[in-house]
């Protein structure tokens, strides 16, 4: 896989920390980001703390990345806040947090590096859904919501960047053991698991594999996709 | 360095020489506040003003380091576009000096 510079947010933690660590052990120069200061330790590694629901926060880094680097080849859109909450015990202000972090946060920094990226005439562009999406989840309205409209600026913007060599694809990833089901239970991790055509909890693995498929040279004519890990199906 | 009229506006034309390098359009005759970036008498369809903007916008920061969003609620709610020629765009610049 060729490497280059890449951001990737939500790296704190979790998946985001996984895959700076994986991209890091490739060669590639990692620009994170979180709520937080970094958790990371390594030459090729910069971190900025950060809300990313804050529309100018994310353009000022996403811009004084490229400034240092002069280009940035990919990003990551992996922060996510969840929540779960019965649909008609979900109060407004749940909704207006989720989608804050999962979908705005998520189109500022997809904006931002697409505008560096059709000036470079090469990009890629991952987001981040779920597997609650195409599962109707019940308990997860919120979060299944934000990410439905995750799905669809993925397509749209792979529509309205294809002729400029940048990609925008999605990774919905079945539950992995992160900070983010921490607060869920066992019996409703097995029901969902029971759901899934291969029923077993993700590995980190299985997340990078896709995102190095999405990120690999000769995937320059995969774009708008949406891959559920575990067998989920749209 | 505060951004002035006179610099803005040698930022925008250096960002439109490139576009028009890039997209093998015809060399500006000449360039002025009155040259027309959107609508008609200009060449330039939509998806070469949003190459012109995102160009724009890296070269502002590149030269003030301060982060325009041009297009925001304020460019976007104006009966006449900020983007119609580059005097409009010039000011709209100036107007919209972020804080630092």
């Amino acid at each position: 896989m060729k490497s280059g510079v890449i951001i990737i947010t939500g790296t704190s933690k979790g998946i985001g920390r996984h895959l700076a660590e994986h991209y890091l052990a490739n060669g590639w120069i990692v620009a994170g980001c979180s709520r937080g200061e970094s958790t990371i330790g390594h030459d090729n590694y910069s971190h900025t703390s950060l809300d990313i629901g804050d529309e100018k926060d994310v353009t000022r880094m996403v811009r004084t990345v490229h400034a240092k680097h002069g280009k940035v080849d990919a990003l990551l859109n992996n922060a996510g806040r969840a929540s779960m909450n019965a649909a008609l015990l979900t109060p407004g202000s749940t909704l207006e947090k989720v989608f804050r972090t999962n979908t705005f946060g998520s189109f500022y920094f997809a904006r931002e590096t697409a505008k560096l990226m059709i000036r470079q005439k090469q990009g890629r562009i991952v987001f981040f859904t779920t597997v609650a999406r195409p599962l109707r989840l019940e308990g997860e309205i919120a979060y299944a919501a934000s990410k439905a409209a995750v799905e669809s600026i993925t397509q749209i913007l792979a529509r309205e960047l294809g002729s400029n060599g940048v990609t925008v694809n999605a990774i919905g990833p079945t539950p992995v053991k992160t900070d983010l089901i921490r607060g869920v239970s066992d019996n409703s991790i097995q029901n969902l698991l029971d759901r899934q055509a291969i029923k077993r909890i993700g590995e980190f693995e299985d997340v990078t594999n896709v995102v190095d498929f999405f990120l690999k040279p000769e995937s320059s004519f995969v774009t708008g996709q949406i891959i559920y890990l575990g067998g989920v199906e749209n | 360095m505060i951004p002035d009229k006179k610099s803005v506006q040698s930022l925008i034309e250096e960002c439109l020489v490139q576009l028009r390098e890039d997209l093998a359009l015809p060399v500006l005759d000449k360039f002025s506040p009155e040259t027309t970036l959107l609508g008609a008498g200009s060449d330039l369809d939509s998806m070469a003003i949003v190459h012109l903007i995102a160009d724009l916008e890296g070269r502002l920061f590149d030269a003030y380091n301060l982060t325009w969003i041009l297009a925001d609620e304020r460019a976007l709610s104006r009966t006449r576009s900020p983007f119609r020629t580059v005097g409009d765009l010039t000011s709209f610049i100036i107007e919209a000096i972020p804080e630092a």
